[in-house]
């Protein structure tokens, strides 16, 4: 499904948001709904459960709104997407038409009580040439597509993205999410501000003057950034060179453009700078391709809010 | 945005879904570690600066049980138990419903997972007899138990309920049964003492508590029959460190904070039940193994290498054959 129509929907929000409520009170009223503290729960019971029969809709979407928000909390601990595939699998079921009103539903959810949204991720670009001559080929063009792919961000205001509210994870372990968080952040810094692509041999460098070269806190350099690739923070794209060794780019993968911000790449940067010279503010801009003065950290708000006019 | 205000309770707001992020980035609280997190937020809110000293415990107990209620819906709960040797109240975000869906959440491999529960096995089984309820065990014991003993039928997940056992079960290497150990510490799920011991955590132990029972206890055991999980008298929470009553067959236990108010109103130091002198002597626990004789002998002879030997197997195990001839003096727990 083309963006466009998806936003045009959220338009739906408000009224389905009230009948919504109304579902969740019903189906608090009904201890029968409370389909997992039995002992004897297991994933094919609550397979079946999901496909209650007909008659109690209301419950049921309620249930899928609840396990929606359950896999995206799910996915996010794990730094996976949440797939449209996955949800269709493992939370609709059998009611993959209802795809849409769920959606809606858990993203309203999960704004109100935990202060996050779905955001979709942005589709792959298309970088080689090769790949590219390919899209032309089948008339695919990228901005028609959809990655069907979208990551849990903070919706919350800027003042509360602070640092004792928002620390690091304990998972794996506090100073290693810390350290992780600063070097992918730090990595795609500098790769956005090369103008969005960074051969292997100057992020080499780059390394090296980190005294990252070779190992980080918490593993090997490679191994690092193997994982960053996994969770789309890097793309690493390798174009074949005849007679020569293949060329090497890193580039900011999918996960990495959504969660760091240029706002924050530009606050990375300031900091590193702690007194900048007279025009650097406007050198940023242009870089970064943002506007510097407003409050950083509302856009996701804004675009949110764009979107429902 | 504004916010529908009929089903949150008060006004649940950005402040609310802030302590909420703050508390599922950590998976548990305490009071204390709340205080700068609940600074920062009123801070934000107020528009001045607020100290984390200036929180009280009343701020702390209205925002979680806001964050409850709002997340009660999603089948996720906040529960609190006492630390067992810390004095201070653990609060955690648990998952009261398994499904596939929480298979995700974890980030380890079906071997590692079914390696976590044959140490969490062998924390309640093996490790936890009536002579001994040990309830812990160290490095070179979880090393043993790294590839698993016979092929697992129907066997229960973890946290899961799941059915990952599936696939020809494989054991872990030596390196990574260390690696394993040390991030189910760092995730929170085991702690591990001074001495080497690993045990449940707190979190744990209010995220496992129905599953603990359910596989370690007997539905149908008579009343006063010996039980692998058991409850403190005075605050009715599992104990897994604590102490025993002196009587080996008397199955009252206490938390060593929880005996202090215990017996503090009561006019004498005895067991409730059975009325034999309450010595706080008896251990629940690693202690069950440290205060023996057998154990300090071994550590005055071999000084920190202690913890690289069989000691602690040895000592378990004697108690495991002693057990067996059935013999009734009070045995070495002293």
């Amino acid at each position: 499904m083309p963006p466009q129509t998806q936003r045009r929907r959220r338009t739906g929000h408000h009224e389905e948001q009230d009948d919504n409520s109304r579902h969740r009170r019903q189906s608090k009223r009904a201890p029968e709904s409370d389909d997992g503290s039995g002992p004897s729960e297991n994933d094919d019971e609550q397979d079946i459960d999901m496909d209650r029969p007909a008659g109690a809709d209301n419950t049921s979407d309620d249930q899928l709104v609840k396990k929606l928000v359950r896999y995206a909390l799910a996915c996010e601990y794990a730094r996976i997407p949440i797939r449209r595939d996955g949800i269709r699998d493992k939370v609709l079921g059998t009611h993959a038409r209802s795809f849409r009103r769920v959606f809606d539903a858990a993203q309203e959810q999960l704004q109100k009580v935990f202060g996050m949204e779905m955001a979709e991720l942005p589709v792959r670009e298309k970088r080689t040439l090769k790949d590219k001559q390919k899209a032309v080929k089948r008339g695919t063009s990228q901005a028609s597509a959809s990655s069907r792919q979208y990551i849990l961000i903070s919706c919350l205001p800027k003042e509360y993205r602070t640092q004792p509210v928002i620390g690091p994870s304990r998972i794996p372990s506090t100073a290693e999410e810390a350290a992780y968080v600063a070097f992918y952040t730090i990595v795609i810094s500098l790769i956005t501000l090369s103008s969005g692509e960074l051969s292997d041999m100057k992020l080499r460098r780059y390394l090296t003057r980190l005294n990252a070269s070779q190992n980080l806190p918490m593993d090997k350099t490679d191994n690092v950034l193997q994982k960053l690739i996994r969770q789309g923070y890097l793309d690493k794209i390798v174009e074949r060179v005849e007679g020569d060794e293949d060329a090497i780019t890193w580039c900011v993968g999918p996960r990495g453009r959504v969660e760091v911000s240029p706002q924050s790449i530009a606050q990375v940067v300031s900091e590193v700078w702690r007194d900048p010279p007279d025009d650097f503010d406007k050198k940023l801009e242009k870089s970064l391709g943002v506007r510097r003065t407003g409050q950083a950290s509302n856009t996701n708000r804004d675009r949110a809010e764009e979107e429902d006019e | 945005m504004d916010e529908d205000q009929d089903e949150l309770p008060g006004q649940y707001n950005d402040g609310n879904r802030a302590f909420l992020q703050a508390f599922f980035a950590r998976g548990t609280m305490t009071f204390e570690e709340s205080q700068p997190i609940l600074a920062a937020i009123f801070t934000a809110q107020e528009n001045e600066d607020i100290e984390a000293n200036q929180i009280t415990q009343g701020d702390f107990d209205s925002y979680v049980s806001a964050a409850s209620a709002a997340v009660s819906p999603f089948d996720l709960e906040i529960r609190s138990t006492m630390h067992q040797t810390r004095k201070e109240r653990v609060y955690a975000i648990v998952n009261t419903t398994s499904d596939p869906m929480t298979q995700l959440a974890t980030l380890h491999s079906a071997d590692e997972i079914a390696f976590v529960k044959r140490v969490i096995d062998a924390m309640f089984e093996k490790y936890n007899t009536p002579r001994m309820e040990a309830l812990c065990l160290d490095e070179m014991q979880a090393n043993k138990l790294r590839v698993p003993s016979r092929p697992e039928n129907e066997d229960e997940g973890v946290e899961n309920g799941e059915t990952q056992a599936q696939q020809a079960p494989k054991g872990l290497k030596s390196s990574e049964v260390e690696t394993m150990m040390r991030s189910m510490v760092d995730e929170g799920w085991f702690e591990r003492s001074r001495d080497g011991f690993y045990c449940l955590s707190a979190r744990a132990l209010l995220e496992l508590r129905s599953w603990l029972l359910e596989s370690y206890n007997d539905p149908d055991a008579e009343e006063g029959e010996w039980q692998r999980v058991k409850f403190c008298e005075a605050c009715k929470d599992v104990v897994t460190i604590g102490q025993r009553c002196t009587e080996r067959d008397c199955l009252i236990r206490l938390h060593d904070n929880c005996a202090d108010a215990f017996f503090r109103t009561r006019r004498q130091r005895d067991c409730p039940k059975c009325s034999k002198e309450w010595t706080g002597k008896h251990f629940v626990g690693e202690r069950a193994v440290t205060e023996t004789e057998a154990y300090q002998r071994g550590r005055r002879r071999s000084g920190k290498a202690a913890r690289h030997s069989n000691m602690v197997e040895e000592i378990m195990h004697q108690d495991e054959e002693e057990q067996e001839n059935e013999d009734e003096g009070e045995g070495d727990e002293e």
